[in-house]
């Protein structure tokens, strides 16, 4: 057991550290001025380009690709030392090279991953996940969406909701009904060109005021049969795959770890500095203990993520260890913002970018966006069942 | 980076669950609690334990040990904590064996080690007193030269495991400096409190003028207070493993229940109100799991954030305890609140670990103060 880089992850860890310093600065200059989420996305793309020019974009993926062979706890301090910089990111490039990408590489065909996977890598393709409907949220599988085959191609109709980035977006997957029955089954997983006519994509303006998903109204849209990603009327094997992927797990997990690092600093420099009625908060007993409790929980996740890495490395089985990550990293990130809240008080409410904003106003921002981490991805709920069910064997729910 | 336990470690685990599963059940924690003092089960327990190396698997081997770091003693003592063990194994290897050998000189822990390695010693501590505050403050006791050695006057509170200890690692001040002094349990005044868990019981100790030996007093010197916490956290990292023992037990004791208890005709798992809790127990334990394993290893490479690491650890994994066993019982509903379900033994050593050694608030104001806030 021992918690320290090895050498040779300490040598990777080095040189990726100043590979990323030297590449980094420009792409900090284009983020500085907060830019809008459509043009962030932008930023993240070419970051990802970047990253994959300089071999560190594509870690882990086969060579025919342009992946680079890489161990999961190289691929990990890459999430760590780009959160820890400063890196761009974006939501939508974790939707593409966490649940897209992934899905193709493991049950795309040769064709797919050959047209796909390698612009996905260079982040010269951005896509977005179609699978919530207004009516199929939590149960997905009650989806309504159909597609009907018509010779070499099929015909989709219905409606999703909730896709990320599904205005900036030139690919998606989506999964729809192919058959009536059992509702687990007759589900298809697709790949879809965002500009093929009958897909009207209308932005949808969410609680912070921003609008990062949207609804996708499907009419006759004609959709290539070569385009079924697995079996025709599989789809739920490959939708829920993709979502349990571990790799998604792994990188939402470490993910929130390190920017609840990034945030606990900024916290305990705010707390430092910040006065109230009874006195500075770094002194009061109780914000003390409100801090502290925060801090454990972000070192008891990052510790948590570091397991299932340990265990990934030697070819183990997840243990149940992994179905907790994304429950935890969510969990921590809001209590970060829920301390931060109470600490501010009515300074919370000063507006971004005004002179009695404490730091750009990116904790009361945080309070409004931070609510979609125990939605997004499958509900905190959902993810209860799942542990309840998959990894302490009790009954599912009627 | 590599967090995961080796095949050895895994070894020990399993090993030490199916010896603890056969010799340390239910009914003999039960009776041991029922008995009061240790008795006979708690003797042989004690004696096959021993006859395991499990006295000395910290002690080095030039003492007669195994030389195993404290991350293979949170394995045994996290397999303890599932069996709530009423034998003085954390007291006498947690406390007074931790004691030695960080606060003893060469000559100390040559006379000591071998024969706790051998089985022959059960110790505790005692640094509490009457009002319980942890801490250099908390510390009245007085220790004053006397002949060749030093007269201990004043009283200690809480002390785990006294009325089976023979021997005590008692805290007293000498020329106001804290320092750690050997003491012969026969040679104090007991009080049996009976305390909240009878699987651990504790006890005062009253020292009227009791004369030790020049020897007695740990490295010749007062070791002062950072000695001490240095010892306390390092008994703080197995407490904390044997926390995540008890939680993870209850949480599968409650898991089968909700497998097999029906009601409105199904089985009540399948019911959120109960399932949700039962994976948010899992969550909390897990963490509890990440942070105290995490915590042996930093007072095995004896690092700088060590106590930063520990009171991480034991803040988290005494409300984790805690809360565990008391949604435990709730989930149980009646049946959890009776003397005859063994869930309030649990529960109790859950109350009686969480405020030992430092309280979940006490732990979480000195990460507080260690993180610079």
């Amino acid at each position: 057991m021992d918690y320290r880089d090895s050498p040779e992850e300490a040598a990777f860890r080095e040189r990726l550290s100043a590979w990323l310093q030297e590449h980094l600065a420009p792409f900090k200059e284009r983020l500085r001025a907060n830019p809008p989420s459509e043009e962030r996305l932008g930023i993240a793309a070419d970051w990802q380009h970047e990253l994959f020019e300089g071999g560190y974009g594509a870690l882990g993926w086969p060579e025919a690709f342009g992946g680079r062979p890489a161990n999961s706890i190289e691929r990990y301090l890459v999430v760590e030392e780009s959160a820890k910089l400063g890196a761009p990111w974006h939501l939508n490039m974790s939707v593409t090279l966490g649940w897209c990408a992934p899905a193709l590489l493991t049950f795309g065909t040769e064709q797919q991953q050959q047209a796909h996977l390698p612009p996905m890598l260079s982040g010269r393709e951005i896509w977005c996940q179609m699978f919530s409907e207004p009516n199929a949220g939590s149960d997905l599988a009650s989806l309504q969406t159909r597609a009907r085959r018509d010779g070499d191609n099929f015909v989709i109709n219905g409606q999703k909701v909730w896709s990320s980035g599904a205005h900036w977006s030139r690919w998606g997957i989506l999964l729809a009904r192919t058959g009536d029955g059992p509702k687990y089954r007759n589900l298809t997983f697709f790949i879809v060109d965002m500009s093929t006519p009958g897909i009207e994509v209308r932005p949808i303006r969410q609680m912070t005021g921003e609008s990062d998903f949207a609804e996708v109204f499907f009419t006759d849209c004609v959709v290539p049969a070569g385009w079924v990603v697995g079996e025709v009327d599989s789809g739920w094997l490959v939708a829920i795959a993709t979502l349990l992927n571990e790799r998604v797990a792994l990188s939402a997990g470490a993910g929130a770890a390190v920017i609840a690092v990034q945030g606990l600093e900024r916290l305990l420099a705010m707390s430092r500095r910040t006065r109230r009625e009874r006195g500075r908060v770094a002194d009061d007993p109780y914000f003390r203990q409100r801090i502290a409790q925060a801090w454990i929980g972000a070192l008891a996740n990052r510790l948590t993520a570091y397991r299932v890495l340990s265990a990934q490395f030697k070819g183990q089985a997840p243990g149940p260890e992994a179905s907790v990550l994304k429950l935890s990293g969510d969990l921590w990130s809001q209590q970060l913002s829920e301390v931060a809240t109470e600490i501010l008080g009515v300074r919370l409410l000063a507006g971004r970018g005004g002179d009695l904003a404490e730091d750009e106003g990116a904790w009361a921002y945080g309070a409004l966006i931070n609510r979609a981490l125990t939605i997004g991805g499958g509900t905190s709920e959902i993810q209860k069942n799942i542990i309840a069910e998959r990894v302490l064997g009790l009954p599912k729910g009627s | 980076m590599d967090v995961a336990f080796t095949h050895e470690q895994d070894l020990l685990r399993t090993s030490a669950r199916d010896f603890l599963d056969d010799r340390c059940p239910i009914g003999l924690v039960r009776e041991a609690a029922d008995a009061g003092a240790g008795g006979d089960g708690v003797d042989r327990l004690w004696d096959s334990m021993a006859q395991l190396g499990w006295m000395g698997l910290g002690v080095d081997e030039g003492h007669g040990g195994l030389g195993r770091p404290l991350v293979d003693l949170a394995i045994l003592s996290e397999e303890m904590g599932r069996s709530l063990v009423p034998a003085p194994w954390f007291s006498t290897v947690g406390l007074f064996t931790e004691a030695i050998r960080v606060a003893g000189d060469a000559r100390q822990r040559g006379a000591w080690l071998p024969r706790i390695a051998a089985g022959e010693v059960r110790g505790t501590l005692a640094i509490l007193e009457r009002d319980g505050v942890l801490g250099r403050d908390g510390v009245t006791t007085t220790a004053t030269p006397a002949g060749d050695g030093y007269r201990l006057e004043g009283s200690k509170a809480f002390v785990p495991d006294l009325d089976i200890a023979g021997s005590v690692v008692v805290a007293a001040l000498l020329e106001g400096q804290p320092g750690l002094f050997v003491v012969d349990a026969g040679a104090c005044e007991l009080t049996d409190e009976a305390g909240i868990d009878p699987t651990r019981r504790l006890a005062t100790l009253r020292l009227p003028g009791a004369e030790v030996g020049s020897d007695c007093l740990l490295g010749g010197e007062p070791c002062g207070w950072a000695t001490i916490e240095r010892v306390l956290d390092r008994a703080t990292a197995l407490q904390c493993a044997e926390m995540c023992g008890g939680a993870q037990k209850v949480l599968e004791l409650t898991v089968e229940y909700a497998r097999t208890r029906q009601q409105f005709g199904r089985p009540i798992g399948s019911f959120q109100g109960v399932s949700h809790r039962c994976a948010e127990m899992l969550l909390a334990v897990e963490s509890a799991r990440s942070l105290s394993y995490y915590a042996a290893w930093c007072c095995d490479e004896d690092l700088d954030n060590a106590p930063l690491a520990v009171s991480a650890a034991k803040a988290w994994t005494g409300d984790t305890y805690r809360a565990a066993t008391s949604q435990a019982i709730q989930l149980h509903g009646g049946i959890g609140f009776t003397w005859e379900a063994n869930l309030h033994l649990w529960y109790r050593r859950a109350l009686a670990m969480a405020a030992l050694l430092g309280d979940p608030g006490y732990h979480r104001e000195r990460v507080a103060t260690l993180i610079d806030l």
